[in-house]
């Protein structure tokens, strides 16, 4: 391709001022076409239409036509209006004639009203006399009451009357015997009273005296007492110790011993013996209280007591006695 | 004239690229047959000078029929390739002489348990039947029995011993 | 107030004295064999001593062997009672020893002898039981091994297996070909008096002992065909009962003796099949184009195991009596043969591969443990005792095959006593009329 162009350089230049050409028109926008330009300024223009000679005929034969309807109907609205005005007339006839007969019924209604009203005031009399007697039959009854009462009234007073004399007797008979009485005890609490004073007065003297010995030996008392709680304190601790000391030395001398069956570790066996001890912890007696199940199982639990004897036994005597006897719950943990 | 060497050159390239594809990898079969040289007479030595064998061919140890053993993988009943012309030689003999019976015997090393390997040693014998059957021996000449692990060729108790007895003999 | 204060500090102090029992708790302890001494057994004749092995001899190798027991080298007792009178207990709990056992054997006439034993409780000291059994001079061993049984069962509470015997198959090679001559033999238990039962120059396989004792089935080689054949052991007697085309193998006597499972490739593959003995009719138990044999009956006679590689490699299968889907049981590792229950039911023994390694593995069927027993390369054939305890098995120890016994807790293994040539293919007998007085 190069070597084209080098051979014809012309060509090539021409080509590039084309492009170039072109481009410059295309950026530039320039608008080949012919402008058309409007003329002058604004014109005010007619808007006419033909005429037409037939036309015009028809038009006024329109006109005519439309004249003469024009007045026939105005004739028949003439007629109308005549007709409406009789129709008037025979109305209102119609209406006087009825309003004669409506006169008529109002009439009668009137007089039937009124010999209602007079029959009415005749009765309202007559209930009120009723009435009236009723009243005066009520008077003479609350009259009669009244008597009455009052004569109750009366003989209740008398009552009464009567009632307190014989309550004010009571009562005064009563006050003198208690005075009676009082006077008598008086006189013997005045008596007692003497003879109490005395006794009060030697047994206080007693009293005094017990209280200061009493305190002596109290005093004594409680610090023998307070020693005493002290030594057992003591004693009880010792012995707590001395017991887990000895149960521990007691387990572990049997475990020591305890040998069981191959494979009887893992299956939940769990034998429980009773062992009878000697003082010095000699074995007398092994008896199986809960067998495990397991013949050899059992039997292995009763020879690990039999082989660790003797057992450990506590010193004190106080204990001892604890350890006669001895349950062991043989049941091996993993 | 203008020179299209270059389109030339890419179309030649590619045209090789091609051609170098086109042959298949020929492998060499340098493989497990034995020359064949059996029972035809030609010349071998060993036997005699110029001697041909005139006894049992299944006597010729120059001939496969004289290989009555083969051998299996362990576990497995299948007859390997390296036995397959064995196999075959015998079919043909078996074939071109129909009075002729064989006793296949199926044997399994010693490992495991002794019935079931009384089971494998029938599934060896049964497959050499099944083979020397496809290749048209009759039913009736064919019989078979498993011993297991209870006839040893080789008495060790080691990977070599138990190859040589993991096997199937034909026993005519 | 003096008074009150002190009587109710006295009373505080003595109540402790009126709670419950002191109770101390034991979770404690060793587990291993129990210690026994068996003295050896006086002999009370003017004669020689019976030519039967020391009877306490046999009773103290018996208990040793269940894993059970450990009983004291005589080299280490204090003393050497053989009477009653004459045992001091001290000199055996010193020696930590738990139960004694001391013995006689009288002449008791011709031919007779009267043996008699004594078990003690050192720690309780006090007899435990005694027994005077008659016997004779060929018994003498089959005494020793029932006083075995008897200690057993009073101190474990299991009945021993002592008075029963193995079947097993021996191999010799003589000659320069090295030609072998295979045997079916009989001892007792502990490996002692073997018998040969059949001869051959062909192989002999998987031995069964019948239910009562009284029969073996085994599978013979004779004639270049495998059958199977039922012999009876006291007089010798045996037929032959089955001989189909391809495998006859694997007998495996219901545990009523009515039935025998085997193995039969005549219709194309190994499977198994059930015989009515006395028909002499045959059932197929399963149907299957793979593999499948040595059947075992469980101890209800319900179900039997058997090896199958139906899914590819060797596992065991359980199937009912009557037939049907075969459902698979053992799922440790790739390879498992050879099952068979154990006297309860409850477990199964078989032969396991790991690592490439073929050892005896036990299953229990309850709780799926697997546990393996044995630590040879190629070990097989287990078989379990009557009672459960013991497991035979054949393995091999310097390039032979011998048997060896494992108990099945799996702490105690023991080596049989060995033979000449190869040993193989152990199986325990059941417990019989003849070799139990019970």
């Amino acid at each position: 391709m190069f070597a084209v162009l080098r051979r014809n350089p012309v060509a090539l230049v021409l080509a590039v001022l084309l492009h170039i050409a072109l481009a410059v028109f295309l950026l530039l926008e320039v608008d080949w076409r012919d402008e058309v330009k409007p003329i002058g300024g604004d014109v005010q223009v007619v808007q006419a239409t033909l005429v037409d000679q037939q036309k015009l005929d028809a038009e006024v034969e329109k006109l005519q036509a439309a004249e003469r309807e024009k007045s026939d109907k105005a004739a028949a609205a003439k007629r109308a209006e005549q007709e409406q005005l009789e129709a008037l007339q025979k109305r209102r006839a119609d209406e006087k004639r009825k309003l004669a007969e409506l006169e008529q019924q109002r009439k009668q209604r009137q007089d039937e009203e009124a010999r209602k009203v007079a029959e009415e005031k005749r009765q309202a009399e007559a209930e009120k006399a009723r009435v009236a007697e009723l009243k005066r039959q009520e008077q003479e009854l609350l009259k009669k009451q009244e008597v009455e009462k009052k004569r109750l009234a009366e003989l209740e007073k008398k009552r009464e009357a009567e009632e307190k004399k014989r309550k004010d007797e009571e009562v005064a008979r009563q006050k003198a015997e208690e005075e009676a009485k009082q006077k008598a005890e008086a006189e013997a609490r005045q008596k007692a009273e003497k003879e109490r004073q005395e006794r009060v007065a030697r047994e206080k003297a007693e009293r005094e005296r017990v209280a200061k010995e009493k305190a002596e030996a109290k005093a004594r008392a409680d610090r023998e007492a307070r020693e005493a709680e002290l030594a057992a304190q003591f004693a009880a601790e010792r012995d707590a110790s001395e017991k887990a000391e000895v149960a521990s030395a007691i387990r572990a001398k049997v475990e020591r011993n305890w040998l069981r069956p191959p494979g009887t570790g893992e299956q939940g066996l769990r034998c429980t013996v009773r062992v009878r001890l000697g003082a010095s912890g000699s074995v007398l007696l092994v008896n199986v209280v809960r067998s495990s199940g397991n013949s050899s199982f059992d039997r292995s639990v009763e020879a690990a007591v039999r082989k660790a004897d003797p057992l450990p036994m506590p010193r004190s005597e106080r204990l001892l006695a604890q350890f006669r006897e001895i349950e062991f719950v043989f049941e091996p943990s993993n | 004239m203008k020179s299209h060497s270059s389109a030339w050159v890419a179309v030649v390239m590619s045209a090789l690229l091609f051609a170098g594809c086109s042959s298949t990898g020929t492998k060499d079969d340098a493989g497990a047959s034995i020359e064949d040289r059996g029972g035809s007479g030609a010349t071998t030595s060993g036997v005699g000078a110029g001697g041909i064998w005139t006894g049992n061919p299944l006597d010729n140890p120059n001939s496969l029929l004289y290989t009555k053993t083969i051998y299996f993988d362990f576990d497995q009943s299948s007859i390997r390739s390296e036995f397959i012309d064995v196999l075959r030689s015998h079919a043909a003999y078996l074939n071109s002489n129909r009075s002729a019976s064989v006793v296949i015997e199926g044997h399994a090393d010693e490992r495991g348990s002794r019935e079931y390997n009384i089971g494998l040693g029938e599934r060896r014998a049964n497959a050499v039947k099944s083979f020397l059957e496809a290749e048209g021996v009759a039913d009736s000449q064919l019989n078979t029995i498993s011993y297991g692990e209870e006839r040893p060729a080789s008495l060790g108790h080691d990977e070599v011993s138990w190859a040589e007895n993991r096997r199937a003999v034909l026993v005519y | 107030m003096k008074r009150l204060l002190l009587l109710v500090l006295s009373v505080g102090l003595c109540l402790p004295a009126y709670a419950s029992t002191l109770t101390i708790e034991i979770t404690q302890g060793l587990e291993g064999a129990l210690p026994i001494a068996v003295v050896p057994f006086a002999w009370r004749g003017d004669a020689a001593a019976p030519p039967a092995h020391e009877v306490g001899g046999v009773v103290s190798a018996d208990l040793q062997r269940s894993g059970r027991f450990k009983p004291l080298p005589t080299s280490q007792m204090l003393a050497r009672p053989t009477r009653g009178e004459e045992v001091d207990f001290r000199d055996w709990r010193a020696l930590n020893v738990e139960n004694l056992v001391v013995g006689e054997v009288t002449p008791n006439g011709p031919g007779g002898y009267l043996v008699k034993f004594y078990l003690y409780d050192v720690f309780r000291g006090e007899q435990v039981t005694g027994y005077s059994l008659p016997t004779t001079a060929r018994d003498l061993r089959a005494t020793a091994h029932h006083i075995a049984d008897i200690i057993y069962e009073t101190l474990t509470g299991q009945p021993g297996a002592f008075a029963t015997r193995i079947a097993y198959v021996t191999s010799e090679r003589s000659g320069k070909d090295k030609k072998e001559t295979v045997e079916l033999r009989i001892a007792d238990a502990d490996g002692y008096g073997p018998q040969t039962i059949v001869s051959s120059s062909e192989p002999i396989m998987s031995p069964a002992w019948s239910p009562d004792g009284r029969q073996i089935a085994y599978v013979s080689f004779e004639n270049a065909q495998p059958s199977i054949w039922v012999q009876e052991l006291l007089t010798g007697k045996r037929e032959k009962l089955t001989s189909f085309k391809g495998i006859n193998g694997a007998p495996a006597w219901s545990p009523d003796g009515r039935f025998l499972a085997l193995t039969l490739s005549k219709d194309g593959n190994p499977d198994i099949f059930v015989m009515d003995i006395a028909r002499r009719s045959l059932r197929a138990l399963t149907r299957h184009a793979a593999i499948d044999t040595e059947p075992a009956w469980a101890p209800d006679g319900k179900s039997l195991v058997f090896t199958s590689d139906r899914g590819g490699s060797p596992q065991i299968y359980k199937v009912s009596v009557s037939g049907g889907e075969a459902s698979r049981v053992s799922f440790e590792g790739s390879y498992n043969a050879r099952a068979s229950f154990a006297p309860d039911g409850r477990m199964l023994t078989m032969v396991t591969r790991v690592d490439g390694q073929y050892r005896i593995a036990t299953l229990d069927l309850a709780t799926r443990d697997y546990r393996v027993m044995s630590t040879g390369r190629l070990d097989e054939s287990p078989s379990f005792a009557p009672n459960g305890s013991m497991i035979i098995y054949a393995t091999r120890v310097n390039d032979k095959g011998v048997l060896a016994a494992v108990s099945t807790d799996g702490r105690v293994q023991q080596r049989l006593r060995l033979q000449e040539g190869d040993v193989r293919e152990p199986v325990w007998s059941p417990y019989h009329q003849q070799d139990r007085s019970r």
